[in-house]
């Protein structure tokens, strides 16, 4: 080690025992043992920091400058310390704030960054202390903010009040969140709580080693992105990790690393109060002191004593007071307990979903029932097991428990036909009514009771917490099988409906996996395909109805599986990335919110069936009747009259009404076959005869593309037209079941291929306008239409070649 | 003839109802009966957020 003469070399970097007085330097590294280098350090001279040459006469001390700290450094010290000139004045500034549970290492973090000389003052108009201390490093020039350690942002406590404020009144570049490693579920609240606060955030994972001692082991880089927030691990007290959280910090002021956090979604319950009350706040933001409008509604609901008393001096304070106090009570009494606690249960959940994707080993989590009872629920297997059995008994119960309300419904429809039948002469617009309307409308509205009581049953699994659960095990099976893990949630709402499934790809940014996600979202069953299933389980099934019901989302959903796994080996290749779940803690739901859940859905749907089912009903009832055949009239005519003028050649007058009718329905069924929806039928059948349909079925789903209600409502219509003549009124189930022509096997291929064959009118228009893509909805149309005709051909002829059919 | 009037009118409005639903459909206006719409817009209003815009 050479010292004291010119080492410069062409890099620039030189020892410091040559540095020139008044010239500045950035510190590069340090030869010599941990006992020299933690005594440099902690006079806060590391590399990376900035300082400036006082003095250098050629012997004797050194005197330098750094953080503002004038320092005497012998010279047999600074022959050891490399630094690199600096010859302009860092121009960059930069403000963070350190923020952090009490005891999480926050002060050794400032230290480290720092070095010894903190400025310590008094923050306005408060006690509590703020610590402030600069770091330079690269070219910046770096304010250290420390905020009061605290476990929330709640303003519950003075130390948390300063914490709010010092956000808003220093508005920091960023806040770099130290989190406890060792405690990381308690520590990610006050992270969460920064996240709602919409500024960007840098989490400081520290202690890491601790937590590894204790056996937990943190996939950071997993946590960071499920959390949308660059995360460091760092060890305090070992000085490790800052030089790359500088480095993080810099890369997020210059926008190479990005920190989005993941929004939090309290539910819909809980977003339309918020809704309602942020957007009379937002009349008037002048009072907000940059607060966003959403952030001041959150608390307002948890009730923040803070921005209660600041919204006082709103325009519309009074307004705001009484529209959160109506929001508080709704909530209330919704989820029997106070929203506070259920906004913190959320909070909670989010992170308990986060950890048990990215954690894992002896977290020191918050183990309480909810816990004890996922150790169960999303168990890998068990998990599963139990997820499917669950699926399977709610549809068994959903069909049970349906069975009386579908027959009284059934009896009142047959009887309101019947009613008209007498009262109303024969005709055209008797037809209309009974055959159109009650038959196509009539259809539909017999199933609410399945509808209001599966739905019943989900909002039970949603509001105690189960829904989320099952969220967690089907996004893990998602990510194994290489979709994103925030896949699923389009495909949950794919179960509902696909309009809104599709606008929820959205949130997946990149575009393959986004893509891959709204092509498999169809093969999530949606509520409007539950009548069809309704029908005919009822139909073929009525003993074992929900088990084939159960059957048939579950094929939805291995086909989903199959097609990410083939789409993902052929059109689009790729990885894909995780999605924090949440799982919030069990809960006993109350009667008043599975109620509300049930009706929103019951008036829905027959809001549906009165709108644009009804007029579907009656366009169809004229696609059928019409053009009228004159030709077969007079031929059934003749028939009849012939019969009736030998009416001694017939034994019986049984014999001969039994003949009658044969003749009419025959002639019914030509003249069906005769429409315009007929011929359409008959040009379709050739393609559908492999699957054992006729040309009714092919009709049916032809019109499914329009809504796939209207699937009941055409068959309705269908059979009431066919059966006018005979004057007869059956629940179309019982119909159904009678046919010849349907067994279960091509009940079973025609329900495969309604589960599967292309989405909607609506749902393509949104793919359309969601992909930008005309290419990717026409592929969409194709591959599903090919893929239902391929799998229901399978089905009946494997069903045919093993004799079930 | 009364009856086929009525008919033809009834069947006309059912039409042009059905008509003007499935045109608004294509236009990506969402199915009306199933809360489509009204979901559609929550979502977007939660992806602006995402964004980093105020949802309001």
């Amino acid at each position: 080690m050479a010292k004291g003469s010119n080492h410069k070399t062409d890099n620039g970097i030189t020892f410091l025992s040559d540095a020139r007085p008044g010239q500045w330097y950035i510190m590069a590294d340090l030869d010599g043992g941990s006992g020299l280098k933690e005594k440099i350090y902690s006079m806060g001279l590391n590399p990376g920091s900035r300082l400036r040459v006082l003095s250098n006469s050629g012997a004797g001390p050194i005197g330098i400058e750094v953080r503002r700290t004038k320092l005497a450094l012998g010279r047999g010290v600074a022959g050891k310390i490399r630094v690199k000139e600096q010859r302009h004045q860092p121009q960059k500034e930069l403000v963070i704030a350190l923020a952090g549970n009490p005891n999480s290492g926050k002060t050794t973090i400032f230290n480290n960054l720092t070095g010894a000389n903190q400025h310590v003052g008094n923050y306005p108009g408060v006690t509590v202390e703020k610590k402030e201390g600069y770091v330079h490093y690269g070219d910046y020039r770096i304010k250290v903010i420390d905020l009061p350690g605290t476990y929330s942002l709640s303003a519950h406590s003075l130390d948390e009040k300063i914490a709010r404020r010092v956000i808003l009144d220093e508005k920091p570049d960023l806040v770099v969140d130290i989190v406890d490693a060792s405690n990381i579920e308690r520590n990610l609240y006050l992270t969460m709580q920064f996240a709602e606060l919409e500024i960007p955030i840098i989490i400081a994972l520290n202690m890491s080693d601790m937590a590894a001692n204790k056996g937990i082991m943190i996939n950071h880089k997993q946590l960071s992105e499920l959390l949308g927030i660059p995360t460091v691990p760092t060890v305090g007290n070992k000085r490790r990790g800052m030089n790359e959280l500088l480095d993080t910090i810099i890369a997020c002021a210059e926008g190479r690393i990005v920190s989005r956090p993941q929004p939090l979604r309290y539910g819909a319950e809980i977003e339309k109060e918020l809704n309602k009350i942020a957007e009379t706040i937002s009349l008037d933001m002048s009072v907000l002191n940059g607060f966003r409008s959403r952030w001041v509604a959150l608390k307002l609901l948890e009730n923040d004593a803070e921005i209660t008393k600041l919204i006082e001096s709103h325009r519309y304070s009074d307004q705001i007071k009484e529209n959160t106090e109506k929001s508080r009570q709704r909530l209330s009494t919704m989820f029997g307990d106070d929203p506070a606690s259920v906004i913190t249960e959320r909070r909670y959940g989010f992170i308990s979903g986060a950890c048990s994707e990215a954690v894992s080993g002896a977290a020191e989590r918050r183990h309480d029932i909810s816990d004890t009872i996922d150790a169960v629920l999303i168990h890998p297997f068990s998990g599963l097991l139990i997820f499917s059995l669950l699926m399977w008994l709610l549809f068994h119960l959903t069909f049970g428990l349906s069975e009386k309300p579908v027959e009284w419904i059934e009896l009142g429809i047959e009887s309101l036909a019947g009613l008209i039948t007498s009262i109303m002469p024969g005709g055209i617009l008797r037809s209309l009514i009974v055959d159109g309307v009650i038959g196509g409308v009539g259809g539909v509205i017999v199933f609410l009771p399945n509808i209001m009581f599966l739905f019943l049953a989900i909002a039970i699994l949603e509001d105690t917490g189960y829904m989320a659960r099952a969220a967690f095990i089907m996004d893990r099976l998602m990510h194994k099988i290489g979709l994103h893990g925030k896949s699923f949630i389009p495909m949950l709402i794919g179960f509902g409906c696909s309009v809104p499934a599709y606008m929820g790809s959205r949130i997946i940014e990149d575009k393959t996996d986004r893509l891959i996600t709204m092509h498999v979202t169809t093969f999530m069953s949606c509520s409007a395909r539950l009548p069809v299933y309704v029908l005919i389980c009822g139909a073929f099934w009525p003993k074992n109805a929900g088990t084939v019901m159960f059957s048939i989302y579950l094929l939805g959903i291995i086909v989903a599986i199959g097609m990410v796994k083939l789409l993902r080996l052929t059109r689009f290749k790729g990885v894909s990335s995780p999605f924090v779940i949440e799982l919030p803690p069990y809960r006993v739901p109350t009667l008043r919110s599975l109620l509300l859940h049930m009706w929103e859905r019951s008036v829905l749907y027959l809001r549906k069936a009165g709108t644009i089912i009804l007029g579907i009903s009656i366009v169809m009832w004229f696609l059928m009747t019409f053009p009228h055949n004159r030709a077969i009239e007079s031929e059934r005519d003749r028939k009849i009259a012939l019969i009736e003028q030998g009416e001694g050649a017939f034994p019986s007058e049984f014999q001969r009404d039994s003949l009658i009718n044969e003749i009419e329905s025959k002639a019914a069924e030509a003249k069906l076959e005769n429409s315009f929806a007929g011929r359409i039928g008959k040009i379709i059948e050739p393609v559908i005869a492999p699957l054992g349909f006729d040309w009714r079925l092919g009709v049916a789903i032809l019109s499914g593309f329009a809504a796939k209600e209207v699937v009941v409502a055409t068959m309705g219509t269908i059979y009431g037209v066919e059966a006018a003549d005979d004057e007869s009124s059956t629940a179309l189930r019982k119909r159904l079941s009678e046919d010849p022509i349907y067994t279960p096997l091509v009940a079973y291929s025609f329900l495969v291929f309604v589960l599967l064959y292309m989405p909607c009118m609506s749902a393509m228009a949104v793919f359309l306008r969601e992909t930008g893509s005309l290419k990717e909805m026409i592929f969409q149309v194709s591959y599903t239409t090919v893929l239902a005709w391929f799998t229901a051909f399978v089905v009946y002829q494997a069903g045919k070649l093993i004799g079930i059919g | 003839m009364m009856e086929t009037i009525v008919v033809i009118a009834i069947v006309t409005l059912a039409a042009i109802y059905t008509g003007r639903r499935l045109l608004q459909q294509l236009k990506g206006g969402g199915c009306h009966g199933c809360n489509c719409k009204n979901k559609s817009q929550e979502l977007a209003a939660f992806f602006q957020k995402k964004d980093g815009a105020d949802i309001n």
